[in-house]
C-alpha cells in the first residue's frame, strides 16, 4: 500500500488494508464516491443525465486523487444497477465491470432504488415503509416499496427489505397501488416530484429532491458482502428493447 | 527498438470487438457479434446491440488477452471507436476504453471509425505510399478518400449523399425477398445473372449532377429503380428476374465506385487504393476494380473479408498509427460522436 497518499481531509492511511470501494451510479446523472470501511473519503455528483460517457470517468479520477488514492488500492467496486434508461446506465455497469477486471478486483450491484430506500428509512421505525420513485421517461416512473431490513437481534443491517419492485410504471397505476405510503408521505426520489399530483400531496420536499448517495450504495454492498445478499451486476432494464416491424414497403411506382 | 503495445476496441454497431498491435503486427483480433440477433428484426435494433455490447465487452477482452497472451500491464495506449456510428452501441466502448485508460493509467485515443476501415491494410499488405486513394464502403457508408498519412493528413473527396452502398445492397435484397442482411444474398444471386439485362441508372454521373459532385455517390434513385422494375414485373404477373436484376443492380453499383475512384486516381496522380469496409466483400466490385485500375497501372490493397468488416484490428491499427504520428492523446471527457466528420481523426471532448 506504499503507493496510497493521503490526501487532505483524508482518513486513508494506507497502512491498514481497509475495503476501500469505488462506488458509481449512473442510473440518474451520474454519482461517485469512495468508501473507506466506514468512512466516505469524496464524492462527486453531475446532474446531466445525457452526458454520462463524458462524466463518469473524470469523476472518478477526480474522487481518486482527491483522496490520494490510486486505482490500485481499491478493493471492491460498486455499482447501481437501475432501474434506469437504458444507454445512461450502460455506462455505470461497463466501467465497473471493465475497471474491476483490469484491478482484479470484484464488481458488485445494487438496485440504485434501494439507496433511496434507505436514505429515507434510515431514521424510521422498524415498521416504516416507503416508496422510490425515479423517473423513467415516457410518462413513467420506476418504483420499488421498501421496509427496513431487521435481524432476530443485533443491530439493524444496512439494508432495505423489498417489499415490491423494482417496477415500471405510469403514476397513475403506482399511486393506485400504494394509497397508504402516499397518504403518509413515505415517497422518496425525483419520481415523484415529477409527479405532483399522484405522489406529492404529504411528501417531504427534501424526499422529493432526494438523488441516490453512491456512499449508501457501497455501505449496502459492504453489508451485502457480510450477509450473502444479492449482488447480481445485471442491469435493471424493466422494459424491452424497443423494436418496431419494419412498415410494409411503400410502391415506388 | 520494440514499439507500442496498443488495444484496438470497437462497438460503433453490432460487433464487439478487440484486437492488440504492436506496430504494424497483429497479435489478435476478437470479435463478438449480435448480428443473429438482428436477422429476424431484418435490420440492426441499436437497444438490442447496446445490450449485446455490455455482456460481450468483458468476455471478449479477456479473450484477446489470453490469445496473444498478454497482460494488460503490458498494454502501452488504449484506442476506440469514437465515431461515426449507433449512440448507444459506441457509448459503451468508449465507457469501457475510459475505465482501461484510467485503471492502467495509459493514454486513450478515440479514433474515426471509418479511417481504421483503410488503417486496417497496413496490417496486412504493409506499409502505405506516400499517396493514396481510400474507398470505404460499407453499410453505413460509402467514402472516397486523399491520404497522405492516415493519422495526419487525410482529404475527404466525396461520400454518399443518400444511402450507402452496402444500404442500398440491404434494400434491394429485401425487394427480392433475400433474407437479411441483403449485401452477400444479392452477390451470389448477382453471379447467376446478367448483369447487362437492364440499364440502371448510375447516379451523379453525367453532366451538371458529375461537375457538382465528381466524387459523391447517391444510390437512392438506384434503388427506386429496382423497385419499380421488380413491380412492373409483379404488375403484369410475370415471374420477376431476381438474378438478372440483381446482376444488373451490382453492376451499377461497382461501375459508380470503380469509375469515380479510377477518374480521383487520374485527377490526384495517385497509383495505389485501398478500399475497405464491408461492402468491399461484394464480388462484383473486386472484379471490376481490379480490372479497370489495374489497366490504369493503379494498384489495388483490398484487406481479406474478416478485416472488411468491423473489427478491432482495424482501431487498433489507427491508434497504432496516431501514437506513431505523436498526437496528443484524447482527454477522459471526449464525447462520442454519432457523426464524426472525417476530417477528425480524433474525438474532441
Amino acid at each position: 500500500m506504499a503507493s496510497a497518499h493521503a490526501g487532505p481531509g483524508s482518513t486513508y492511511s494506507g497502512t491498514v488494508r481497509e475495503p476501500l470501494i469505488l462506488c458509481l451510479d449512473t442510473s440518474d446523472g451520474g454519482a461517485v464516491g469512495l468508501l473507506c470501511g466506514e468512512d466516505p473519503l469524496g464524492t462527486e455528483r453531475s446532474g446531466d443525465a445525457r452526458r454520462h460517457t463524458e462524466t463518469l470517468t473524470p469523476m472518478i479520477e477526480s474522487v481518486l486523487h482527491g483522496a490520494g488514492i490510486t486505482p490500485r488500492d481499491l478493493t471492491a467496486i460498486a455499482v447501481g444497477t437501475g432501474p434506469a434508461p437504458f444507454t445512461g446506465l450502460r455506462v455505470g455497469l461497463v466501467t465497473a465491470m471493465t475497471m474491476g477486471r483490469a484491478l482484479g478486483i470484484g464488481v458488485h450491484g445494487v438496485c440504485s432504488l434501494d439507496a433511496l430506500g434507505y436514505a429515507a428509512l434510515v431514521s424510521a421505525g422498524p415498521d416504516a415503509e416507503v416508496l422510490a420513485l425515479t423517473d423513467a421517461r415516457r410518462r413513467e416512473v420506476y418504483w420499488a416499496h421498501y421496509r427496513p431490513a431487521a435481524l432476530a437481534d443485533g443491530p439493524a443491517p444496512f439494508d432495505v427489505h423489498t417489499l415490491g419492485g423494482p417496477g415500471v410504471d405510469t403514476p397513475a397505476e403506482v399511486a393506485s397501488r400504494f394509497p397508504d405510503p402516499i397518504a403518509e408521505g413515505a415517497v422518496v426520489g425525483r419520481g415523484a416530484a415529477l409527479y405532483p399530483d399522484a405522489f406529492a400531496a404529504h411528501a417531504v420536499p427534501d424526499a422529493l429532491a432526494a438523488v441516490v448517495d453512491p456512499i449508501v450504495l457501497g455501505r449496502i454492498t459492504t453489508a451485502r458482502l457480510g450477509s450473502g445478499g444479492d449482488l447480481t451486476t445485471a442491469p435493471r432494464y424493466l422494459r424491452r428493447p424497443d423494436i418496431h416491424a419494419a412498415p410494409g414497403r411503400k410502391r415506388a411506382s | 527498438m520494440v514499439q507500442p503495445l496498443v488495444l484496438g476496441i470497437e462497438t460503433s454497431c453490432d460487433e464487439t470487438g478487440i484486437a492488440l498491435t504492436r506496430g504494424l503486427d497483429l497479435l489478435t483480433d476478437v470479435t463478438a457479434s449480435s448480428m443473429d440477433d438482428h436477422a429476424r428484426f431484418g435490420g440492426i435494433v441499436p437497444e438490442v446491440a447496446s445490450r449485446a455490447h455490455l455482456e460481450s465487452f468483458v468476455p471478449t477482452l479477456d479473450a484477446a488477452l489470453e490469445r496473444a497472451e498478454v497482460d494488460l500491464a503490458d498494454v502501452d495506449a488504449v484506442a476506440v471507436t469514437a465515431g461515426p456510428g449507433l449512440v448507444g452501441s459506441l457509448t459503451v466502448g468508449v465507457s469501457a476504453a475510459k475505465a482501461l485508460a484510467v485503471a492502467i493509467d495509459r493514454p486513450l485515443y478515440g479514433v474515426n471509425h471509418v479511417l481504421g476501415h483503410v488503417a486496417v491494410d497496413a496490417l496486412v499488405h504493409g506499409p502505405f505510399p506516400q499517396e493514396f486513394l481510400g474507398l470505404v464502403v460499407s453499410g453505413g457508408h460509402s467514402s472516397l478518400l486523399l491520404v497522405r498519412d492516415i493519422a495526419t493528413d487525410v482529404t475527404e473527396l466525396g461520400q454518399t449523399l443518400d444511402d450507402a452502398a452496402g444500404e442500398a445492397f440491404d434494400k434491394v435484397g429485401r425487394l427480392l425477398g433475400l433474407p437479411y442482411p441483403g449485401g452477400p444474398h444479392v452477390d451470389r444471386l448477382a453471379q447467376t445473372g446478367d448483369p447487362a439485362a437492364i440499364a440502371f441508372p448510375r447516379g451523379l454521373s453525367r453532366g451538371k449532377d458529375l461537375a457538382r459532385h465528381p466524387y459523391d455517390f447517391s444510390f437512392s434513385g438506384l434503388k427506386t429503380a429496382v423497385a419499380r422494375v421488380v413491380e412492373g414485373y409483379q404488375d403484369a404477373g410475370q415471374e420477376v428476374p431476381a438474378a438478372d436484376i440483381a446482376a444488373s443492380f451490382s453492376e451499377a453499383v461497382a461501375d459508380v465506385l470503380v469509375t469515380k475512384t479510377l477518374t480521383a486516381c487520374e485527377a490526384h496522380g495517385v497509383n495505389t487504393v485501398v478500399i475497405g469496409g464491408g461492402f468491399s466483400a461484394n464480388s462484383r466490385l473486386r472484379a471490376l476494380a481490379a480490372e479497370r485500375l489495374g489497366e490504369a497501372g493503379v494498384t489495388v490493397r483490398i484487406p481479406p473479408i474478416r478485416y472488411c468488416t468491423d473489427n478491432g484490428a482495424m482501431i487498433a491499427a489507427l491508434g497504432s498509427a496516431v501514437v506513431a504520428a505523436g498526437l496528443p492523446p484524447s482527454t477522459l471527457d471526449i464525447t462520442i460522436d454519432s457523426g464524426m466528420p472525417l476530417t477528425d481523426v480524433l474525438a474532441h471532448a
